[in-house]
């Protein structure tokens, strides 16, 4: 039943039945999370009495806003609802009014936004009388709620760049709103192909694309980003006069040479300025495992470890940058960030019966340093604090919570040596998330195949739980999991959810399984890595369940081809199923050569490649080309 | 008056000293009566008549095979020389080297093997006949010893002479900074990958493909696709499934060599004191087998490039672990009844005179019989669909059904808001209001699985 052709003043749906399974007749109470509808009439059958009123001024994210609003509120209801300004607007609780932004409406209604609380993302909606005021913060915030009105009125949902839903209406009451959306994580980034590569996308995810900038923002909110120190400090522009700068093997810094301190305050600066509108610049070691060696890193090392000389260091640059922000830039918010990764993970701090404690009080972050803890050796099918599996991890983040107040988490999603890897988190996300808020992580970055297309099984589905947890992880996952298969695979999501659920499912029960006849724990990581690292491994799989996930696959296919649909909306749910068939085929192909009949075999080797190639993925093993991994799979055959 | 006329058949140009060699059996026609009538034709080798025409020389050097045929007008003879080589192990360098017949060449090398020509058409012609199945010849020309214009391969059947390919991989002078050569075939030209101008390590390759008659090159790409023999006869293949194989230098016109790098799984190298390779065993491939079905086991061959094939059997074990052969032979045939589900291991052990075996790296093939009936699950009561937050309720008991005698795995989990799997046993108490779901899982040893997933809401 649609949402909007329900008139229900607080329509709560309550379920109740007799307590059977207990055994006394107390009754049950149970509550769908519906709308709540007014009986305003918002629009009927080609006419609305609202108009949506912006700024006289409006922001680029204003603008942005009404034009989101105007074109899918069109599209479910065919009717163009007309845009004015606030100019000579006064606020009047009969007005059929939806205000965007800061109007004189917004600023007349009483409605009122706290904008240090809100942020940049976080929103109010406030239905006033009939005016609707939508505000948000210094951002995205307003946007935001267009989408939470267009929700709640049109069922507007943005599974993937080509499917934005809406439901064609007739007539829509106007909801009961009255609600202050503030996101569980302030900076909130998904790795995913679909929303690294997107703007307009990733911003209907209410996510930044990448790690960097969405729509409007000059240079985005990154000044300097990730492993970036020797792109501050160049070797072929320092070395050769300053070779004490640089660990012996130069491939980091030497973090407790003062003039190397100096030059790189000089450095960071000068980025401060050139980057104005960005607000947080990294000095991140560099992508190895390595660290300086030097007489005085190790005569500090021994006492406060890597990690705590790594803090000595960003907090004598944030302390300049602090001080000469005073004059400089007073007005902007500045931070700066180091990694908790590779050698320097462990935290400084040490245990002591109360808890974990600084190891030295010159560790202790400043408050315009922020640390990202980066666990890239984490288990990531288990939460990420998990007593036996992640203790490294659990130590990493329950210790730098005591060093650090400003909190970034580069947590991982998909394994960059195989691209068609099951990436078996989807029972813990929502966990590590949670973890993760509780933590009071200001920015979450889940990595995944970002620029390259890699796609491991239900990708574009994974992309959009992420993004709405990112927002709220205590959404129910099963829920999103449910209307994700309903919304993108139509007449084929039976079989697919099928699909999905039997890789969960086998893949959970066979871990379990191998792990006792190993005595490994079979876990999730990043890499290729050990067997008990990757489901690559033929003892995992029996032929049998990947015959039936394929069997799932043709009767999605053949469900799409027996639909009414015109030939291009088939190729088009043809294609996103068939993309979710290249896992199981993978395994299939990688491990059971031998049982395959060798015609049969070369049938499905070519089928393989021609779908892998039309349907844009590059690769199955990382930096392997395609057709070096086939002419592999092919020789083993022969 | 006319003789016997011969029809000859492949006669090796070396053999080994001590091993028995079955010598091709030539045939002889009488034409004398004016109709065609085959006589017997006599091999002898230095007086005595080989009655099988199996061979087992005694003496190393050069031998003299007499092939003769006799009818009322006289006798046909024929003198073929067979060098015999001496392979026993001295444990020095360039041992590999005495399995070659050499001609006009030099061979020298430590971790390479270098045949250097002393005079136009060196010659090297292996002792060993090689299987044709996944032949593979591999070499490369070092670029300051490439003052010639070819080098000649030729492979002939053991048995039948006029299966014989001979081809040139061939400088190609235009080509000085790429990776290609001409690869020669009669009139044709082709490319084939490798160079003799030491562009890269790409080295010279010739794959043989039994099943489509064609020669592919290192980097997999086939370069020519035979269809008729050396004498311009329609090709057949190598119908005795093994070759002679020779190389040649032709077109001599300074320092002049190449080096081998292997003939199929033989590795090349002059500090090689000894034979260290395990033979290799061919063996078809079983596949879609079923239950109830007849299983046969096709007859396998073992051979090894250097040495004899001293042991060779095949143990055959049921999923369960039943021997149902035990050390057999393994180039007879078989066939088994499939009455179980699982995998039947069919493993073959070899051993050649050398002393090398497999015991360490077993061959065993696998033959899987797939069970493609799902589990059944049926459940002792009803999921409640609704129930209380903070109160245990029960799980409903499930009952599983399988046609294959064997282990089914049955988890249950209940799946929490938040998408967390809890294994669960006989209740559950859910600590948070929403919805659950609640799921059955069954999977047996084939790895034919059944789920069941009950949505169970949670109020208060």
């Amino acid at each position: 039943m649609k949402k909007f052709l329900l008139f229900v003043l607080c329509a709560i749906m309550c379920a109740s039945c007799l307590l059977n399974s207990v055994g006394c007749n107390k009754q049950i109470e149970y509550k769908e999370n519906t709308v709540q509808f007014t009986d305003i009439q918002l629009y009927l059958g080609g006419r609305s009495d609202y108009k949506i009123v912006i700024p006289e001024n409006a922001t680029d994210y204003e603008l942005f806003a009404k034009d989101e609003l105007v074109t899918f509120f069109e599209q479910a209801t065919g009717y163009e609802m007309q845009v004015v300004t606030d100019k000579n607007l006064t606020f009047s609780k009969n007005d059929c009014y939806i205000s965007l932004g800061r109007t004189s409406l917004y600023e007349g209604s009483g409605v009122v936004a706290d904008y240090s609380t809100l942020g940049r993302d976080g929103y109010k909606c406030v239905l006033k009388g009939k005016t609707l005021i939508i505000c948000g913060g210094e951002g995205y915030g307003t946007v935001y709620g267009v989408y939470e009105f267009l929700e709640k009125t049109v069922n507007w949902h943005a599974y993937a760049p080509d499917e934005i839903v809406v439901d064609k209406a007739y007539r829509i009451y106007m909801p009961n709103f009255n609600s202050t959306e503030i996101p569980d994580f302030a900076n909130r980034s998904g790795g995913y192909y679909v929303t690294y590569n997107n703007k307009i996308f990733s911003t209907r995810s209410r996510v930044l694309d990448g790690p960097y900038n969405r729509l409007f923002e000059k240079n985005g909110i990154w000044g300097s980003w990730a492993h970036n120190s020797l792109g501050y400090l160049p070797i072929a522009t320092y070395y050769n006069e300053h070779p004490e700068w640089y660990s012996e093997d130069k491939t980091q810094l030497c973090l407790s040479n003062m003039d190397m301190r100096a030059e790189m305050f000089n450095k960071v600066k000068q980025s401060i300025l050139e980057k104005s509108d960005s607000e947080l610049f990294m000095i991140g070691q560099e992508d190895k495992n390595t660290f300086c060696t030097c007489s005085n890193c190790k005569a500090i090392t021994k006492d406060i470890g890597e990690s705590g000389l790594m803090m000595q260091f960003i907090n004598d640059i944030a302390r300049r940058v602090k001080e000469w922000q005073k004059t400089a830039c007073p007005d902007r918010k500045i931070m700066l960030g180091t990694f908790a990764y590779q050698k320097t993970q462990a935290p400084p701090v040490k245990q002591e019966d109360t808890g974990y404690v600084l190891i030295d009080n010159s560790v202790k972050a400043e408050d315009n340093v922020f640390v990202c803890i980066a666990p890239i050796y984490a288990d990531w099918s288990v939460p990420i604090d998990d007593v036996e599996k992640n203790t490294v991890s659990r130590t990493m983040i329950n210790g730098w919570q005591v060093v650090a107040d400003n909190l970034m988490m580069w947590s991982y999603c998909n394994n960059f040596d195989m691209n068609l890897e099951y990436f078996d988190n989807i029972n813990v996300i929502a966990t590590n998330y949670k973890i993760f808020r509780d933590a009071g992580v200001m920015f979450l970055f889940d990595e995944s195949g970002g620029t390259s297309k890699q796609n491991f099984m239900f990708q574009t589905m994974m992309g959009y739980i992420h993004a709405e947890l990112m927002w709220d992880c205590e959404q129910n996952v099963q829920d999103m999991i449910d209307s994700f298969m309903t919304a993108y695979y139509k007449e084929a999501a039976e079989p697919m959810q099928k699909l999905f659920n039997l890789m969960r499912f086998y893949v959970t029960a066979r871990k379990i399984e191998m792990g006792k006849e190993d005595n490994l724990h079979y876990g999730t990581g990043i890499w290729r890595g050990d067997d008990d690292k990757t489901l690559l491994n033929k003892n995992f799989w029996k032929k049998s369940v990947l015959d039936q996930m394929l069997g799932y696959v043709d009767e999605a296919i053949a469900l799409v081809n027996q639909s009414g649909k015109t030939k291009e909306d088939k190729e088009l749910l043809i294609n996103r199923i068939k993309i979710e068939s290249l896992t199981p085929r993978m395994y299939l192909l990688h491990n059971f050569s031998s049982d395959i009949d060798k015609i049969e075999y070369f049938n499905m080797l070519n089928e393989f490649e021609t779908d892998m190639s039309e349907l844009g993925v590059t690769a199955v093993f990382g930096k392997q080309s395609l057709s070096q991994t086939i002419a592999e799979w092919r020789s083993n055959k022969i | 008056m006319d003789r016997p006329l011969f029809e000859r058949a492949t006669v090796p140009e070396s053999v080994l000293l001590g091993r028995t060699v079955n010598i091709a059996k030539w045939k002889a026609f009488d034409y004398s009566s004016g109709a065609e009538q085959e006589t017997a034709v006599t091999l002898s080798v230095d007086g005595n008549v080989l009655s099988d025409w199996t061979w087992t020389p005694n003496e190393a050097g050069v031998k003299t095979l007499v092939f003769s045929a006799t009818n009322g007008n006289g006798t046909t003879q024929e003198n073929v020389q067979v060098e015999v080589l001496d392979v026993t192990s001295s444990g020095q360098n360039l041992y590999l080297a005495k399995y070659f017949r050499q001609e006009n060449v030099e061979i020298s090398g430590t971790s390479s093997f270098d045949v250097t020509a002393t005079a136009d058409g060196g010659k090297i012609t292996f002792v060993n006949p090689v299987i044709v199945d996944g032949f593979r010849l591999r070499f490369s020309v070092p670029a300051d010893k490439n003052a010639y214009q070819a080098i000649r391969v030729t492979l002939v059947d053991t048995q039948n002479a006029k299966q014989k390919l001979v081809f040139d991989v061939k400088k190609n002078d235009k080509n000085l900074t790429v990776d290609k050569s001409d690869f020669v075939m009669g009139a044709d030209v082709k490319e084939i990958a490798g160079s003799f101008f030491g562009i890269s390590t790409i080295p010279f390759e010739i794959n043989y493909s039994v099943s489509e008659n064609t020669i592919s090159d290192y980097l997999g790409n086939v370069v020519y696709i035979v269809e008729k023999a050396y004498d311009g006869s329609a090709w057949t293949g190598f119908e005795s499934g093994k070759v002679y194989v020779s190389m040649e230098i032709v077109g001599k016109e300074g320092d002049s060599a190449f080096n081998l790098l292997s003939i199929s799984n033989q590795t090349f190298t002059g500090r090689t004191k000894k034979d260290l390779i395990i033979p290799q065993i061919f063996y078809n491939p079983i596949i879609n087998v079923n239950f109830g079905d007849m299983m046969t086991i096709q007859p396998a061959v073992a051979y090894d490039i250097l040495s004899e094939v001293v042991e060779f059997n095949v143990t055959v074990y049921t999923p369960s672990g039943v021997k149902l052969l035990t050390k057999a032979d393994p180039t007879k045939s078989y066939e088994f009844k499939v009455e179980e589900y699982g995998a039947y291991k069919i493993e073959y052990f070899v051993k050649d005179s050398a002393g090398n075996d497999n015991k360490y790296m077993p061959d065993i093939l696998i033959v899987n019989v797939y069970d493609k009936i799902q589990p059944e699950i049926t459940l002792n009561s009803t999921v409640p669909s609704l129930v209380v937050v903070g109160k245990s309720f029960s799980i409903p008991k499930a009952v599983i059904t399988d046609n294959a005698n064997d282990s089914v795995t049955l988890k249950v989990w209940i799946i929490e808001p938040n998408g967390t799997m809890v294994e669960v046993g006989s209740s559950y108490t859910p600590t948070l209001v929403g919805k659950y779901q609640l799921v059955y899982f069954a999977s047996d040893n084939s790895g034919c699985t059944t789920f069941l997933t009950f949505e169970i809401k949670v109020g208060r």
